[in-house]
Parts: structure tokens; sequence; C-alpha cells
């Protein structure tokens, strides 16, 4: 009987109410706190050491590690519109394309350094993003899916077509000595990895930073509110229209800076080999995987979907380690539905809970995702 | 006009394969609310098995053991990897349906050499005349077993007890639940059914042409028909099938006088063209119930 008495206490089964009485309850610490604050230091350490530990790596690792950073990026970006607004996107692989293309053309054909074509490619995808954005406004779920299929269908097509600039089939090379890293940097022509390397640490930090800021402010509620019920966040004085359009412009501009980045560790751009469809299912897969609508979930995706292939093509050869792939995403994802960073923070969140001091809560979008109150409305839509 | 005819034919003869693949993708939409990204390898491994059984037991035969080996497969693939996971979001269970996808075709296509694999039809690349038209054999047996096919599920959905629970379950998963129907071998009944229907798209796809490892491409072209047809009409799928298919050849048999500036490959855009402007009119495809959404 007291066992019974002991599992319907209210600090167990709600988990709600202040658990100072309960004795398996989780820890609380207020959000500026001085034990938050020391956890987040001593977590800031271990990243910035990870970071660090990176720019000593070899070349071959640190570029595999480059990639990893790169890949976090477009995937923070299809994060932006896919995880918060709920406007799922198969084909963001253009804005790959695209972002990288147009570094491409602009470094080769117009002599342009490399650093400089950033702001232009984040530019050029988000007035693209903008424009297939508009379908979204009207097509809704799968059916959307399936459109921006269709983009990532036609971009290499495009790519085919606009030969003259692109390359074409034969594709693009950009000479080595054309990706030269600024004078500023300190850093040589021979230590192109170190500096492209510590360039994608940089722009990763800032869409990092820049994108949460959006996601836990105003204009992230209105993202949040879209995704969960359109008519009542219309109700609710939510513009609809912008939210949808800006987000997919911003996601294609993140994903675009991704792509520039791709272009200069890549060299060498082939629109059929690295920006088809199965690439924006690649970036699918690392959202999935790492988690849909958390911070660090696209970060982990990023490493998984370069790391994952890469040991499963040591244990099998060729053929063998797409099947250890598809079997390991299988297995996450069974393990974790809502990725690494959510299942992490599901258990992370029965030890320890972070609650904000304000009284509004607002802590949509944390490190490691919703708290589960904020996510219990959306089953229902989610079907 | 003979151009025009023959450009017509061959694309019924596409299309009907498509109406084949989209018919699966609407039937598992129906029962379990999720697009299957697994069918572009249940065809590429159907046509492949039968490449193998077609020694054995004679092409009819093959097809035959072909189409239920894949819908075994298939029910396999439900029971192990999709049941458990009933209920998550369609959007983690859409991601499974593609590591799915990934390891069956990376399987089957370990099984494509470096010989070309043929189907072993008896059609090829044979014509008929029908009139002054030139018609691919291997077009008319696309069409007559797809309307075989469609004749046969309609007789199935509409009289036969498992096809009214089929329906029920789509209809409402609860109520269905409540008047005993076993929603879970439903589940399994569409997922065998779009794996024995993509196993026979398979077959006629690979008429006349070998399979290579990029055979399964052909399977993409189906997703944009169930878009244009509607995610959950089957009568849809098999109207947008035929069309996507004649659309597609005809574009590709006129693409140099319509568009001599476009891309090289207009033809592989067409449906995703055809679907966004079906699209702009109709959100839902020509044939989709639309949704309705309580606040």
């Amino acid at each position: 009987m007291t066992t019974l008495i002991d599992k319907t206490s209210p600090a167990r089964s709600g988990g709600q109410g202040p658990s100072g009485s309960g004795r398996r309850g989780p820890v609380v610490i207020l959000r500026g706190s001085g034990r938050y604050r020391l956890i987040l230091a001593v977590c800031l350490v271990l990243a910035a050491g990870f970071v660090a530990w990176g720019g000593t790596l070899q070349p071959f690792e640190q570029g595999q590690l480059t990639r990893a950073g790169i890949f976090a990026i477009a995937i923070l970006g299809l994060n932006f519109t896919t995880g918060y607004v709920g406007l799922l996107s198969v084909g963001h692989s253009a804005f790959l394309g695209l972002g990288a293309y147009t570094t491409g053309v602009l470094v080769v054909n117009y002599n342009q350094t490399a650093l400089s074509t950033i702001p232009v490619a984040m530019g050029i995808c988000f007035v693209v993003g903008l424009l297939v954005g508009i379908p979204a406004l009207r097509i809704r779920g799968l059916y959307l899916a399936i459109v921006t299929l269709a983009l990532g269908v036609a971009f290499p097509e495009i790519v085919a077509r606009l030969g003259g600039l692109t390359g074409g089939a034969e594709g693009l090379t950009i000479r080595r000595t054309l990706l030269r890293p600024p004078e500023w940097s300190g850093f040589t022509l021979g230590e192109k990895d170190q500096w492209l390397y510590w360039l994608t640490i940089v722009c990763l930090l800032l869409a990092f930073v820049v994108l949460r800021n959006i996601i836990t402010g105003r204009y992230g509620m209105a993202m949040n509110a879209v995704r969960q019920n359109e008519i009542a966040a219309a109700a609710s004085g939510v513009n609809i229209a912008t939210v949808k359009l800006l987000s997919f412009a911003v996601s294609g501009a993140i994903t675009g800076l991704a792509g520039s980045l791709f272009a200069m560790y890549i060299g060498s751009l082939f629109a059929e080999g690295s920006f088809t469809v199965l690439a924006g299912i690649t970036l699918l897969i690392g959202l999935v995987v790492g988690g849909e609508r958390t911070m660090l979930g696209p970060i982990i995706g990023g490493l998984i979907v370069v790391f994952l292939p890469y040991y499963t093509s040591d244990i099998g050869g060729g053929q063998f380690s797409a099947v250890l792939f598809a079997i390991a995403l299988i297995a996450v994802v069974f393990v974790a539905p809502d990725g690494i960073a959510g299942g992490l923070g599901r258990i992370i969140r029965k030890v320890v809970r972070v609650d904000a001091r304000r009284p509004d809560g607002g802590r949509e979008g944390g490190l490691f995702g919703d708290a589960p109150t904020a996510t219990a409305t959306e089953s229902g839509s989610a079907r | 006009m003979t151009g025009f005819l023959t450009a017509v034919s061959g694309g019924l003869g596409q299309g009907a394969i498509y109406v084949l693949l989209a018919l699966g993708f609407v039937i598992i939409y129906k029962s379990m609310k999720v697009v299957s990204f697994a069918q572009p390898a249940f065809m590429m491994a159907g046509a492949i098995l039968v490449s193998y059984l077609t020694p054995r037991f004679g092409f009819a035969g093959a097809v035959i053991v072909g189409v239920i080996g894949i819908g075994l497969v298939a029910l396999a693939v439900e029971r192990v990897a999709i049941r458990p996971m009933v209920g998550k979001a369609v959007f983690v269970i859409a991601i499974i349906t593609i590591g799915v996808d990934i390891v069956v075709r990376v399987v089957a296509g370990a099984f494509v050499g470096t010989d070309p694999l043929l189907v072993g039809d008896p059609w090829g690349l044979e014509t008929v005349s029908i009139g002054d038209v030139q018609v691919q054999q291997r077009h008319i047996a696309a069409l007559i077993a797809m309307i075989v096919v469609v004749v046969a599920l309609m007789l199935f959905f509409r009289l036969s007890s498992t096809g009214l629970a089929m329906r029920a379950a789509a209809l409402d998963q609860e109520a269905a639940m409540a008047q005993g129907v076993s929603v879970g071998a439903v589940f399994a009944l569409s997922w065998a059914l779009a794996g024995g229907l993509a196993a026979l798209a398979g077959v006629f796809a690979a008429a006349g042409n070998p399979i290579d490892q990029t055979f399964w491409v052909v399977a993409l072209a189906a997703l944009p028909v169930i878009i244009v047809g509607g995610l959950d009409s089957l009568g849809g799928a098999v109207v947008a099938g035929l069309l996507v298919g004649v659309v597609e050849s005809l574009v590709r048999a006129y693409h140099s006088d319509l568009f001599p500036n476009l891309a090289t490959n207009t033809g592989t855009l067409a449906p995703y063209v055809l679907m966004m402007v079906v699209l702009l009119v109709r959100p839902h495809g020509l044939f989709g119930t639309k949704e309705v959404e309580r606040v």
C-alpha cells in the first residue's frame, strides 16, 4: 500500500509542482543563478576545448570536422523553417547548391575573393527563399514537401542548362589559389584548411547565436504559434504570410551560407553529385536524428551525417556501409524519436530542471528543445 | 499527327507504370497518413527479383512469384520497422521509410552485376501498328495490366469484407477499431499491396531497358503524380498517373520545338511543373480531400 501512495504523490506524477518536497524530483536551477552560470561556463569551456582540439588535427580529420560544421549550418537553416514553423522542406539542397554556385561563379568568373561572396550568396538565397515560400502560403504539409522536392530535382537541371556560367555537367572547378585566405587572417595558402576550419566555426557560432535570438524572441513565438495552429495564431494577431515567407527566406539564407562555405571546402562543384535531392534528404536526416526544434540538434546532426557514413564504411566496405548507415539511422529514430538532442534533453530534465526566473517562462528553443509542457499541445496537429 | 499519337501511346504506357506506383503510395497514405519513401526500393527489388526468377518459372510465373515475394517483404518491413512507430510524428515515420528505402535498394542493387540485367519480358521494343501509329507492345501490356489491377482493386475495396475494413480504417481508425476491425492487419495489408504494386510497376519499367543502379529514379515521378491526383484519392492516382505520363512524353517529344532555349531535360521536370500548376488551382490535388481544421 505504501508504494501505491508513493506513486500517486504529486511530486512524482505531476512533475510540475515545486520539487522541494520530492525525494526523486529533478534539481531545480534558476536561470541566471550562480549554479546555472557555473554549469553554462563548464559547457562552454568543454565546447571551446573541443573546437580548439579540432584546430590541432591532421588536415584530413580537420576537413571532416569542417564538413560537419558546414552541414550543421545548413541543418540550422533547415531547422528554422522545418522545425519551428513546420514547413517540411525536402529541397534545401537547392539552397546549398545556390550558395555554392554563387560563390563558385563569382570567384571563378568575376575574380571576387571567396570571403566577399558570402553575403552575396546569402542575399540571393534570401530572395529565392522568399519566392519559394510563396507556395507555402497556400499549400501545406506533405503537399508542400513534394513541391520543395521539385525544387531539389530542378536545381541540377537548371545548373546543367546554365552551362556557360556554371560549367554545366562538367562541373565548376575553383583553383586552389583563388581560395587563398585573406592577408589579415595571418594564414598562408598552405594553411587553407586551418583558415576554412576557423571560418566555419565562426560562421556556425554567428548563425547559432542569431537564430537562437530570433527563436527565443517575439518572432520565434509567432513561428511556434503558426506551426501549432495557424488559425489560432492568426486570431492572436500573427501575420502568417510574413512569418512563413520570412522564415523560409532566413532559412534559405543560412543554408546558402553553408553552401558558400561548402564551395570553398570542396573546390569543385558538380550539381549532379553534391546538390541532388539526396543532399536535401541528407539534411533532413541530420535534422531528425539530431533533434528537430532544438538548438544543439543541428550540430549533432551535422556531425552524424558526416561521421556516421565515415565509420560505417570502416566497418563494412562499399555498398554495405550504406546499409549500416540506414540501419543506424532507423535505430536512432527508434530509440529517440525526437532526435538525439531531444532524447538527451528528456533524460537531463529528469535530473536537472532549469527554471526561468521570469514568470512568463520563455523556455522555447532551449538548448535541448522545448520543455515537455510546451510541446504537449501539438500532438494533435502532428498527425 | 502520327508523331503526336505515338507520343501519347508511349505516355499512356509510362503513365500506367506511374499509376501502379501511385496506387501503392495512396493505399499506404490512406491507411497510415504517411508517405512511404520506400516505394522506389520495392520497385527496383521487384524488377530484379523477377529477372532472377524468369529463367526458372518463365516470365508470367516469375511476375506472379516476384509480386507476391515483394509483397511479403513489404509486409515484413511494416511489421518490423514501421508498426512500432505508429502514433509518432509523421515526419519521423517518413525518415524511417527513407532508411528502409536505402537498405532495400542497396541490398537489391547488390544483385545487379556489371552485365545488363534484363527482366526477360516477351515484348522488348517490338511494336504493333494501329492505323498509322506504331505502338510499342510493352506500353500496351502495361496499360492492360494497369486496368486489370485497378478493376481488381476496385472490386476488392467495394465487395470484400477486408476491403470494407480497409476503407473503414482509412475513414476513422478509432471507429473502425470499435467495430472490430484490426487496424494493425489493415496497415500490414496496405504495405503488402503497395509492395506488390511497386514490384509490378518495376517489371513494366524494366521491360525494354536493362536494370541498373539508378533504376529506382523512375519511381520519383510518382510523387508529383500523387500530389496532382490528391494524396488520398485512388481514382485521382489513376487519372493523374496517365496525365503525367502523357504530358511528360509529349514534352519529351516536342521539347525542341516548344522550348528551344530551355533545359536539355524538360521531360524530367514536366511532372513537377504540372504539379505546381495544379496546386496553384487546387492545393489538395485534383481529387484530394480538403482537410478541415478545428480550432
